[in-house]
């Protein structure tokens, strides 16, 4: 190459250099340039807190204990008493043939004669499992060996095994010291709590369980590993970037696809070994019994119990307490009749009779603070005096994730259709823009609303139909969006030359045109979660969304449209508000930043 | 420019090719019947003013024109004696950037804005050599080396919005290489640049040909770039090959009415200044071109002999090919 050309490529490359962030890709800029925008930051750390806090919902707001160290009496007595009724019921098919028994049993039972035995050696196996679990096998005052319960098991087994062949001497053999060893353990086994002072019995031992726990799903672990992975990512990556790669850059670009997928996949590995270990999983969050057994007595925990923050389930009801203010204001103070003591809501004689309402104290629950704790219900509580604090909590899980998933669906049905519209052009083309037309004249709202109306709630949950109707409705917008880009980069020569180099027409759509729509794509996916929330809440506000006991934003609101109710209305508003604002503001800031003309 | 005789094989053989794009207005007629051949090792100039066919030739050669509206009617395209037209789309995206590959006139849209270049390269020698990541990307930093891009192995992750026109058009000629194609074509290569990098791309495209020894078919509006770097030209005007020749002949001795036109309105250098003489009339529509000979709207020696009968493209001399009635007129134009 000559001196002369050497020369002017030195010129450019001083001009280059000059430029912007030589070293720096383009989403680094854009990284940059997001950094720059206070409001962002501050609006990606409010979305980051309330989908950790929807998130984590289970392990804040929840009735069961995280670990408990306890001997359930209660458990244990019934599973004793009921012992000798389980097994005479079994016992008296003893009597029974295959034919005998289907000729007696009624129409509507289905079952033959070995599936009823099956059915009542399980509810006997269920009791065995409960007494098992609380009786000292190798300490306390009566030492007693499992094998007391072995020889009843192996006489029942017996039995049913006689029976199914047809052997009723062996299985009239068997009845006898069945009915005689179930009736036995009443006394022989009975708790000393039970016999009382001084009259002997088995002093049982402590269980450990971690209700909570046993009470999550593989999916909710999923996330909270997500969760805190995305939290704490600037720290993992400076770990990855500056010790793993050395800080070389070719070599941190290259990785970046892998980071992202080590980021969906690893806690998809934390969540099965979880549910390897645990097993018990993915159990609706319906009120567990911990709590009233607990206040009873039947469940006497020998350690304190670790309770979640908010010992409170998300259904628990305490109808003496409905509709109280937050707690920590003066009008929602108590007597000890739980009459209020302030404000318009003070009782009134009865002008005729003279008499005050009758008393209804407030029943304070283990673990629960005490009726006029500031902390007792920070947001008040509904009709049926549940807490209205842990179910915005779990309302916002239903919430924040339709906005997310309506967002994500629309999204890739309006770019898979914009795309292939913008770029085929022609008749589908033509087609595709008249059906958006005539989707985009019906009114949507009605279209959601009417839809909702014939969803059976039974076979499609309401918030996969909302999800769904959203996605329907809106993927227009979206699917304009691309066709316009499309149809812009269509002619650019960037395109043609994808083409003079041998690509094919899926590898240029896809490959070389789709990702420099994405800009537009992306901020209008933001605006969208924000659109997806805010429709939620209208169509779960007019009562055709999720329903009780479940809960969102949206359906919270609804609770009570007295101005009286004030907190009712307010705070998940409020929330609406933040995160539908935060929303549009990352959408915003992303749409600036990744605009090319602002990087200077 | 001395054009070698000898070893003068056709590498590309374009005969009678009528690329047609039907409109609302009516068919244009955007290539109506034009024949060149570009010689293997040698450079070919198709010169023209704007909208006479030359990119629809390019873009026809390489059948990337959009259909509809476009399409190619009739003719041939030989590379290497085997007809492009005759290939499926399979065969042909093969072809397109293995054997023939093309570079365009805006750097600054032809470059995919959100890959880095060294994507871009490695793109294409993924798919057509089933290259390794690694491969590839030793490729890439070669070729960025080989169109004299300083320090490759840092550019080779850079943003085409980091570099400046110059070095994009390096980057495309890079791109277009990597496949070590038979045939380059250059559509306007230099246009959208300042006449500094104008001359060191041409000069670049020049030593690429040298030391691959393919052919390069340029295209251009600009008379200055067919001398210093074509071996052969032909000149187009309204969808026809009007005069082919050799570089050398064309500029001492231009044959055709247009021809002799287009030289007659550069501007002279030598003397003192004067008014510049142009080509009265404008380029007929192509929804609308006159019978006959095309150019006689605007021709100073037509006759009523020029609208009944088209002249045909015919060798006036050897190795010199002209399609006009009045070549004798000509010559004392």
């Amino acid at each position: 190459m000559s001196d002369e050309t050497k020369t002017l490529q030195k010129g450019e490359e001083h001009l280059i250099s000059e430029g912007a962030g030589y070293s720096k890709d383009y989403w680094d800029l854009v990284g940059e340039q997001l950094g720059k925008r206070k409001l962002f930051k501050v609006a990606l750390w409010i979305l980051g807190v309330l989908y950790g806090l929807a998130i984590f919902a289970p392990m804040i707001g929840n009735d069961r204990p995280y670990k408990i160290v306890a001997i359930d009496y209660g458990a244990y007595s019934s599973a004793l008493r009921s012992l000798p009724p389980v097994t005479r019921s079994l016992t008296d098919l003893f009597d029974e043939t295959e034919e005998s028994y289907a000729a007696g049993r009624g129409l509507t039972s289905g079952l033959d004669l070995e599936e009823a035995l099956a059915i009542e050696r399980e509810a006997i196996d269920t009791r065995l499992e409960i007494l098992r679990r609380y009786l000292p096998l190798e300490s306390g005052t009566v030492r007693f060996e499992e094998d007391a319960l072995l020889p009843f098991e192996e006489s029942v087994d017996a039995g049913v095994a006689a029976t199914l062949e047809g052997d009723r001497a062996e299985a009239d053999a068997q009845r006898g010291p069945i009915l005689e060893q179930a009736a036995q353990f009443g006394t022989t086994l009975a708790s000393s709590r039970e016999l009382g002072p001084g009259g002997g019995g088995v002093q049982l031992e402590p269980h450990t369980s971690w209700p909570l726990f046993a009470s999550l799903s593989p999916g909710d672990l999923y996330f909270m590993c997500l969760w805190l992975l995305l939290f704490t990512w600037p720290l993992w990556n400076w770990g990855v970037n500056s010790y793993l790669l050395d800080g070389v850059r070719e070599s941190i670009r290259r990785t970046r696809r892998w980071k992202g997928a080590a980021l969906l996949l690893l806690p998809v590995l934390g969540a099965f070994a979880w549910s390897a270990s645990f097993g018990e999983g993915a159990k609706a969050f319906d009120v567990g019994p911990y709590k009233m057994d607990l206040t009873r007595g039947e469940l006497v925990p020998t350690e304190a119990p670790v309770l979640a923050p908010i010992s409170l389930g998300y259904a628990e009801t305490h109808t003496e307490e409905s509709f109280r203010p937050p707690t920590w204001i003066q009008s929602s103070q108590l007597d000890a009749d739980g009459h209020f003591i302030h404000g318009l809501r003070r009782p009134k004689p009865d002008p005729i009779t003279g008499f005050f309402p009758p008393p209804t104290p407030t029943e304070v629950r283990f673990g629960e603070p005490w009726p006029n704790a500031p902390s007792r219900h920070l947001a008040g509580t509904d009709e049926l005096g549940r807490d209205f604090m842990v179910r915005m909590l779990w309302g916002g899980r239903v919430s924040l994730s339709i906005g997310i998933l309506s967002a994500l669906l629309l999204t890739v049905i309006g770019v898979i259709i914009g795309s292939l519209a913008g770029f085929l052009g022609g008749r589908f083309d033509m087609v595709v823009m008249r059906i958006i037309e005539v989707v985009q004249s019906i009114p949507a709202f009605f279209l959601i609303l009417l839809t909702m109306a014939f969803t059976d709630p039974e076979v499609v949950p309401p918030m996969i139909a909302i999800v769904i109707v959203i996605a329907m409705i809106r993927w227009t917008g979206v699917a304009r969006l691309v066709r316009g880009e499309f149809l812009r980069l269509r002619d650019q020569e960037f395109v043609v030359a994808a083409r003079a180099l041998g690509f094919g027409t899926f590898r240029t759509v896809f490959r070389h045109v789709l990702p420099n729509a994405m800009g537009p794509v992306l901020v209008n996916a933001a605006f969208s979660v924000a659109g997806g929330i805010l429709t939620e809440s209208a169509i779960s506000f007019l009562g055709f969304g999720v329903q009780h006991p479940g809960a969102s934003w949206g359906s919270l609101i609804q609770e009570s449209k007295s101005p009286e109710h004030w907190w009712i209305t307010v705070f998940p508003g409020v929330l609406i508000f933040i995160t539908v604002t935060c929303y549009n503001i990352a959408g915003d800031s992303v749409r600036d930043a990744m605009d090319p003309k602002m990087k200077v | 420019m001395s054009v070698s005789t000898a070893d003068k094989q056709p590498l590309l053989e374009v005969r009678g090719l009528r690329t047609y794009f039907h409109t609302e207005e009516g068919t244009a007629r955007a290539v109506d019947g034009v024949d060149f051949v570009v010689n293997k090792g040698e450079t070919l100039g198709l010169v023209g003013e704007s909208g006479c066919g030359k990119s629809v030739t390019s873009l026809s050669v390489m059948q990337l024109i959009p259909k509809p509206p476009g399409e190619i009617v009739e003719g041939e395209i030989l590379l290497d004696g085997d007809d492009l037209l005759k290939r499926t789309d399979e065969d042909m995206r093969w072809v397109r950037g293995n054997e023939v590959a093309m570079i365009f006139q805006e750097p600054m849209t032809a470059l995919n804005p959100v890959f880095t270049v060294g994507d871009q390269i490695m793109e294409a020698v993924k798919l057509h050599r089933g290259a390794s990541n690694e491969e590839a990307r030793a490729r890439a930093i070669e070729m960025l080396e080989l169109v004299g891009i300083p320090s490759p192995a840092d550019r080779v992750d850079e943003y085409p919005h980091q570099l400046s026109g110059g070095m994009r058009q390096r980057v495309m000629i890079a791109i277009a290489m990597s496949c070590d194609p038979k045939l380059l074509i250059a559509d306007e290569p230099t246009t959208a640049l300042d006449v500094t990098i104008q001359a060191q791309i041409l000069k670049l495209i020049r030593e690429l040909q040298e030391q691959k020894g393919m052919s390069v078919l340029l295209i251009t509006h600009d008379l200055a770039v067919v001398a210093e770097t074509t071996h052969q030209v032909a000149v187009m005007y309204a969808g026809k090959v009007v005069e082919h020749t050799t570089t050398e002949r064309l500029f001492a001795a231009p044959k055709h009415p247009y021809t002799i036109g287009l030289f007659r309105s550069l501007p002279d250098l030598v003397g003192p200044g004067e008014r510049l003489e142009t080509i009265p009339g404008i380029v007929p529509a192509p929804t609308n071109f006159p019978s006959g000979c095309r150019f006689r709207t605007r021709c100073p020696l037509a006759t009523a002999h020029c609208a009944d009968e088209e002249p045909a493209l015919s060798e006036a001399t050897p190795g010199h090919a002209v399609a006009c009635h009045y070549l004798e007129e000509a010559a004392k134009l």
